[in-house]
């Protein structure tokens, strides 16, 4: 896992970055994928109820580890977007939290392991574990992940600032979403 | 009405995730052996490559801050503890220099490498330091804790959360 400054500034950039093109994707609906891209990581609960714990108190076995995968965004996401009142919301809701959480499994890939090849055994579940060799372009306590993220974030938060008051008057004049 | 039946579909989905969570558990989506199937049998896993996650025990003396003086490379020994249910001690060989040198006891490293001595041993081809210290840890928790805090405030500033129906409502003025 990248830590979470790291995941929440790509997904701003993302986010604000793909409403530039799509009419409706708002600051509202980037705050909503910028939740999603932490969702994988529901799976660090394992620190406040260890899987052990749970397995010696159902006799099943459990791994948290089930929902940091494509599996975990898809069932975190549906949970995440019945939240929402309106179908509309939340179909939108559901797109958006869980284009946030595959962002999540995408910045994570490129992790450094010792055997050379991805983590995607666990992120692909419950798909066939396939693993590619990994660049290992960084590992989960490396400070420049996050200066990156947030250089990247800075620049799209400039560019947005920039185009915003193109559009502004039009985005005043529509209908409320 | 309606209510009623968004509460039992998010049940469901609840159900769900908990059911993904044990089939992975029982899935194997791992190449090699794990400790659980590594202590039913030690001696038979010899020979065989592992990847193993561990917690550094303890650091060949010799080489403690950074006075590497141990000339043979197999001499670069940290122990570990790896694997849950049961938790596996192992001595690790021929750790990189630059691995010894930076971590410390409560480091968390990964090990690729072939295990020997009745699996008590692992001969390491490849050593990845995740966490170094207890700075590294510090640094990783304590920004995931600001990210969440800015994940959670940026949701908050955009929407509200209606306690009696359970709902996200968005903040209209915003």
């Amino acid at each position: 896992m990248a830590e979470w400054v790291s995941h929440v500034f790509f997904a701003y950039a993302l986010f604000t970055a793909a409403g530039w093109s799509v009419d409706w994707l708002d600051a509202k609906w980037v705050a909503v994928g910028i939740v999603g891209s932490i969702l994988p990581d529901f799976d660090r609960l394992d620190l406040l109820i260890s899987d052990d714990l749970i397995t010696a108190a159902t006799g099943v076995p459990f791994e948290w580890a089930g929902l940091n995968s494509i599996g975990g965004a898809v069932v975190l996401s549906a949970i995440g977007a019945l939240l929402f009142e309106r179908h509309r919301h939340q179909r939108r809701g559901f797109l958006l939290l869980l284009s946030g959480g595959l962002s999540h499994l995408v910045v994570d890939l490129p992790q450094r392991y010792a055997d050379g090849l991805m983590l995607t055994n666990k992120y692909l579940f419950p798909l066939p574990a396939w693993r590619p060799p990994t660049p290992g372009w960084y590992v989960s306590a490396d400070r420049w992940v996050a200066v990156v993220a947030i250089a990247v974030a800075l620049v799209v938060f400039l560019v947005d600032r920039y185009r915003t008051p193109a559009v502004e008057g039009a985005a005043a004049h529509r209908p409320s979403q | 009405m309606r209510r009623l039946s968004r509460f039992v579909a998010i049940c469901l989905l609840v159900c769900v995730a908990g059911g993904l969570c044990v089939g992975y558990a029982e899935a194997d989506r791992w190449t090699y052996p794990d400790t659980e199937e590594i202590a039913l049998d030690p001696a038979t896993y010899d020979g065989q490559q592992v990847l193993l996650f561990g917690e550094v025990q303890s650091v060949d003396p010799a080489t403690l801050y950074g006075e590497v003086q141990s000339i043979d490379p197999a001499i670069h020994t940290v122990v570990i503890t790896a694997g849950s249910d049961p938790e596996l001690e192992f001595t690790v060989e021929a750790v990189p220099e630059s691995s010894i040198i930076s971590v410390r006891e409560g480091a968390a490293i990964q090990v690729f490498g072939v295990l020997d001595g009745q699996s008590t041993t692992v001969v390491a081809d490849e050593v990845v330091v995740d966490y170094r210290n207890g700075a590294d840890f510090r640094y990783v928790y304590g920004s995931s804790l600001l990210g969440g805090l800015l994940a959670a405030g940026g949701f908050l500033w955009y929407w509200r959360v209606d306690p009696r129906k359970l709902e996200f409502v968005p903040r209209g003025d915003r």
